[in-house]
C-alpha cells in the first residue's frame, strides 16, 4: 500500500544548481534579483513550433520555468514523462503574450513539456534528463482525459434516476399525510423522504432550479424563515415542527410534489458536467460539516445528524463510481476513503444507538462531537484531492 | 474500543502512522534543509521579520522566551485512537513546529492536491519570531486512555476551582494537549495555528482558544494589563541558569517527578476577565491600594521607580503597601516565600462584548514553574478573597505540563514520555 504522506515539507534551495545548469544549456535565465524569490526560473516560450527549449539536463530537486505562450491561441502546459504517461505539474491556462510560473520537483528521470493548444494542437518538447537525487520529490500522476468520466457519470445518473422514484414515493406519502390532517404521521413520514433526497448527493445546487425548490434554506430569502417564496423539506420541516396548521403546510407538500415531478421530467435532459462529480465526492460533505453536523440547517427535527448519514451515503455512491479512476492514479486513496466514510458511518450510528429518534446536532455530548468533527475533518482532507486528480487533462 | 467501526478507524490512522514512518526515516534530511532555512530566513528580513527562535534544545521555546507581540492559547483534546497514534501525532507536530519556526520556502503544491500551504504569508514563510510551545493535560494520563497513568506528572492535575472563580459554565476550561503559539506578528501565528490543525486532523480536536496581544510598553519599562498597571514586573531572572533550574523547570527523579519529565514546566493558563467599567469607576487611590504599585510609574508603594523592591518587613502595619494588596499577598518576599516564585508570561485579551454591552478585555494569564502546587497554587490560595477579586472574573483556563525541548534532529516531542 502507498504511504500517504501526512505531512508535507517545504522544498528548498537547489536553485542555484539549476541556475548553472541552465546557463550552460543557452537557456534564459530570468534571476529574480530577491533573495526571497528562492531558485532562479528558467524562461520558456512555447508556441506552435516548439514546446519551448528546456534545458537537456538538469539536477534532481525543484525546478521552476516561467513558460511564456507566444502563440496566438491559449494553451496549457505541463511537465510530464517524454510518453505523456504521468503529469507532474501543469499551468492550466494560459493565455497569448502572457507568462506563469511552472514548478516542480523532480526525481532522477526522463521529462519533457507538453503543450495543448486550446485549438488542437499538442507539442512535446525535446527531452530533459534529470540526473541525482532530492527529498520531496513529486511522483505524478496519469493524467486523466475527459472522456474517461462519462462512465461514471452515466452510472451517476443511473444512480439518481433509480432512486427519484423513491423519492416521488415518500413526498406523495407526506403529502397524502397532511391532506387528510395527520400532521404526526406527516412528521414521521417527513424524515424518509427528506433523506431520499439527500442521499442523491445534491450539493451547491446541483439540480439546478430544483435544489433550492426542493431542499433551500430561508437564509438567503428577504423574508427569511416566513418568506413566502421558502418551499421544500426545510419549510414543511419548519412547518411541521413549529405547529402550523395542515391548510398551511398541505400547499408545501403538494408543491413538493410537483417539484419532484419536475425534477423527474427534467433529470433525463438535464447537463450534468463531468468535471462536476469528482467535485461533488468532496463538496457533499464539506457542505454537510457547514450545515449538518453544526446543527445550522435543523428547522426544528433535530434531523441533521441523519441527513449527514444520508449525504455520507451519497459520497460513498460518487467515490465507488470514481473508484477505478482514482485507483488508476493514487493507489490506496480509495480504501482511505472508504475507511474513513465507514468509520464516519458508524460514529454516526453509535450516535443514533437504539434510540428511535436521531440525536439532534446541539445535544451531542462533547466526547461524540469531537470525534465526529475529527472524523469528518479528517475525510475531507483525503476528499479534497479528488478534484484536482481527476480534473481532465486532455492530451496532457 | 471494540465497535467495528472504532477498529476500522483504527486501521485508517495506522496507515497514516506508516506514512509519518516513511517521514522520520528522511529526517535527518529535514533537519538539514530546516538548519538551511533557518540560516537562509535570517538572511532574509526585507518582508516580515526573519527573527528565527531555535527549536531544538533541553527546554521548549516560548518559556524564557520574552513574550513575543502575538499570542493564540489553544486547548484540544486528543482523538488519536491509540498510542501508535498518539505518537504518530507529536511526530508530525515536531515536524510541523520544526518547520514553521525555521521558515523558509513553501513546499510545490502537487498536481493533485490543494495548495500544501494556506498562503497567507507568502511564498516564503517568514520565521517572524514564532515559537510553539506543546503542553499536556492530566486527562491525557487517565486510565483507560494511552495507558500514560504511571507517567503523569506528579503534580499534574486537572486545574481546581478556586474560591473566587466563575467557571461553573465556562466552555474553555482544560484539555488534553496545549498550545501556545507566539509570534512577532498575528497572522504568523493564525498561520501556524492554521498549519498545524489541517496536518493534525483527526488526531487532536480544538476545545477551545484565547488571542492575546502583549503590549508596548507605556512608555518604558514592563507593559501594562487592561487596569493600566504595568504587569509582570517582578518576574524571576530567567538569565541566571541557577533560578530557572529552581523555579522554572522540572527535574526527572527529583520530587516524585518521572524521568522523561526533565527539562520540562508546569504550565497554568487562566481566562481573567477585567471588569474595566467598574474598575474605570474606582478612584486611582484604591486602585493603586488594591494592586500595590503606582499605576504610572509602576513603582511600590513605598517607593519611585518600578525596579524597586518594596520592603515589607520595614512595613509590618501595611502602612505603606496594604497587607492585602495584590502584590504582596502573591509575593511576601520572605525567604519561605522564595520558591514559590513562578514565572508569568501572560497576555492581554480582547474580544466582543457581555450581555450588557460590557466590554470583554482581561488577561491570558500565563506562567510556568517547577511545581504547580508549590508555586501558582500556593499564591493563588494566599490571593483569595484579595480585594481585586471584585474587579477580575476568572472564566477559564487549565493546568498542563509544557513538555520537554527536543534536543535534537532525531528527536520529537513527548518522546520520553512514549519511549517504550
Amino acid at each position: 500500500m502507498t504511504a500517504r504522506p501526512l505531512l508535507r515539507r517545504p522544498l528548498l534551495a537547489g536553485a542555484l544548481a539549476l541556475a548553472v545548469a541552465g546557463g550552460a544549456l543557452g537557456v534564459t535565465l530570468a534571476l529574480d534579483g530577491s533573495a526571497e524569490a528562492g531558485p532562479a526560473t528558467l524562461a520558456v516560450t512555447v508556441d506552435k513550433h516548439a514546446c519551448g527549449a528546456p534545458p537537456a539536463r538538469l539536477p534532481a530537486g525543484p525546478v521552476d520555468f516561467e513558460v511564456r505562450d507566444g502563440a496566438a491561441t491559449f494553451v496549457s502546459v505541463y511537465v510530464t514523462d517524454p510518453t505523456g504517461a504521468r503529469a507532474y505539474a501543469e499551468i492550466r491556462w494560459l493565455g497569448p503574450n502572457h507568462a506563469l510560473p511552472l514548478s516542480a520537483s523532480l526525481a532522477a528521470g526522463r521529462y519533457a513539456l507538453r503543450c495543448v493548444f486550446s485549438d488542437g494542437p499538442v507539442l512535446t518538447s525535446s527531452t530533459v534528463v534529470v540526473s541525482g537525487s532530492a527529498t520531496d520529490t513529486e511522483t505524478g500522476y496519469p493524467p486523466m482525459a475527459s472522456q474517461e468520466l462519462e462512465q461514471p457519470v452515466t452510472a451517476y445518473r443511473a444512480y439518481v434516476a433509480a432512486a427519484l422514484p423513491h423519492l416521488l414515493d415518500a413526498a406523495r406519502t407526506l403529502d397524502t399525510d397532511v391532506a387528510r390532517g395527520n400532521l404526526g404521521a406527516a412528521r414521521t413520514d417527513w424524515l424518509p423522504a427528506h433523506l431520499a433526497y439527500e442521499r442523491l448527493g445534491a450539493a451547491y445546487n446541483s439540480f439546478g432550479d430544483f435544489d433550492g425548490d426542493i431542499d433551500g434554506r430561508p437564509d438567503g430569502l428577504p423574508g427569511g424563515a416566513d418568506d413566502p417564496g421558502w418551499t421544500g423539506f426545510l419549510a414543511i420541516e419548519h412547518a411541521l415542527w413549529h405547529g402550523a396548521p395542515a391548510d398551511k403546510v398541505r400547499p408545501l407538500t403538494r408543491k413538493l410534489v410537483t417539484d419532484v415531478n419536475g425534477l423527474i421530467a427534467d433529470f433525463p435532459s438535464e447537463d450534468i458536467d463531468s468535471e462536476d462529480l469528482p467535485l461533488r465526492a468532496h463538496e457533499i460533505l464539506e457542505n454537510a460539516l457547514q450545515f449538518q453536523l453544526t446543527g445550522q440547517e435543523d428547522q426544528g427535527s433535530g434531523t441533521t445528524l441523519a441527513t449527514l448519514d444520508a449525504n455520507a451515503q451519497g459520497t460513498v455512491e460518487v467515490v465507488s463510481l470514481l473508484a477505478p479512476l482514482v485507483r488508476d492514479r493514487d493507489p490506496g486513496l480509495v480504501e482511505t476513503l472508504d475507511q474513513g466514510l465507514a468509520t464516519l458511518r458508524g460514529q454516526l450510528a453509535a450516535a443514533h444507538g437504539s434510540a428511535a429518534d436521531w440525536p439532534a446536532a446541539s445535544s451531542l455530548d462533547r466526547t461524540t462531537r469531537e470525534r465526529l468533527d475529527g472524523v469528518l475533518g479528517a475525510l475531507l482532507e483525503q476528499l479534497a484531492a479528488l478534484p484536482n486528480l481527476l480534473s481532465p487533462r486532455n492530451g496532457a | 474500543m471494540s465497535d467495528p467501526q472504532l477498529s476500522l478507524g483504527r486501521r485508517g490512522f495506522l496507515q497514516r502512522a506508516t506514512a509519518g514512518m516513511v517521514g522520520a526515516a528522511a529526517l535527518g534530511a529535514t533537519a538539514a534543509d530546516s538548519a538551511r532555512a533557518a540560516s537562509s530566513s535570517a538572511s532574509v528580513s526585507s518582508s516580515g521579520s526573519g527573527r528565527v527562535i531555535p527549536f531544538e534544545g533541553p527546554h521548549q521555546s516560548g518559556i524564557l522566551t520574552p513574550p513575543q507581540a502575538a499570542a493564540s492559547f489553544v486547548s484540544f483534546d486528543v482523538i488519536a485512537p491509540d498510542r501508535a497514534a498518539l505518537r504518530e501525532l507529536f511526530a508530525v507536530l515536531t515536524d510541523r513546529v520544526r518547520l514553521l519556526t525555521a521558515g523558509g520556502s513553501v513546499a510545490a503544491t502537487d498536481l493533485a492536491s490543494a495548495p500544501a500551504d494556506s498562503g497567507t504569508l507568502g511564498p516564503v514563510l517568514p520565521a517572524d519570531g514564532l515559537t510553539v510551545t506543546v503542553g499536556v493535560g492530566a486527562s491525557l494520563f487517565d486510565e483507560q486512555r494511552y495507558g500514560l497513568a504511571s507517567r503523569r506528572p506528579a503534580k499534574l492535575t486537572a486545574m481546581p476551582v478556586f474560591p473566587d472563580d466563575d467557571m461553573a459554565h465556562s466552555t474553555e476550561l482544560h484539555g488534553d494537549l496545549s498550545l501556545q503559539l507566539c509570534a512577532d506578528s498575528r497572522d504568523t501565528v493564525a498561520h501556524a495555528l492554521r498549519d498545524i490543525a489541517k496536518h493534525t486532523r483527526g488526531a487532536i480536536q480544538a476545545r477551545w482558544k484565547i488571542d492575546g496581544t502583549h503590549s508596548a510598553p507605556r512608555p518604558s519599562g514592563t507593559p501594562r494589563n487592561h487596569l493600566g498597571f504595568k504587569d509582570g514586573i517582578a518576574n524571576p531572572d530567567t538569565t541566571s541558569g541557577a533560578v530557572t533550574d529552581a523555579l522554572v523547570w522540572t527535574h526527572g527523579g527529583r520530587d516524585g517527578e518521572p524521568a522523561w519529565t526533565e527539562g520540562g514546566s508546569y504550565q497554568v493558563i487562566r481566562i481573567i476577565r477585567m471588569l474595566v467599567e467598574f474598575w474605570d469607576r474606582v478612584s486611582l487611590d484604591e486602585q493603586e491600594r488594591m494592586i500595590g504599585r503606582r499605576r504610572d510609574s509602576g513603582a511600590p508603594l513605598d517607593g519611585s521607580a518600578e525596579t524597586d523592591i518594596p520592603g515589607y518587613k520595614a512595613d509590618p502595619a501595611g502602612l505603606f503597601t496594604p497587607m492585602d494588596a495584590h502584590i504582596r499577598l502573591a509575593n511576601p518576599r520572605t525567604p519561605a516565600t522564595a520558591s514559590q516564585q513562578i514565572l508569568r508570561r501572560g497576555y492581554n485579551y480582547e474580544r466582543g462584548l457581555d450581555t450588557d454591552g460590557n466590554l470583554d478585555l482581561g488577561l491570558v494569564f500565563c506562567c510556568y514553574q517547577q511545581d504547580v502546587s508549590r508555586q501558582f497554587a500556593a499564591v493563588q490560595s494566599r490571593l483569595a478573597g484579595e480585594p481585586l477579586v471584585d474587579y477580575v472574573s476568572p472564566t477559564g483556563g487549565g493546568y498542563f505540563f509544557a513538555l520537554p525541548g527536543v534536543r535534537n534532529p532525531h528527536d520529537t516531542f513527548a518522546s520520553g514520555l512514549l519511549a517504550e
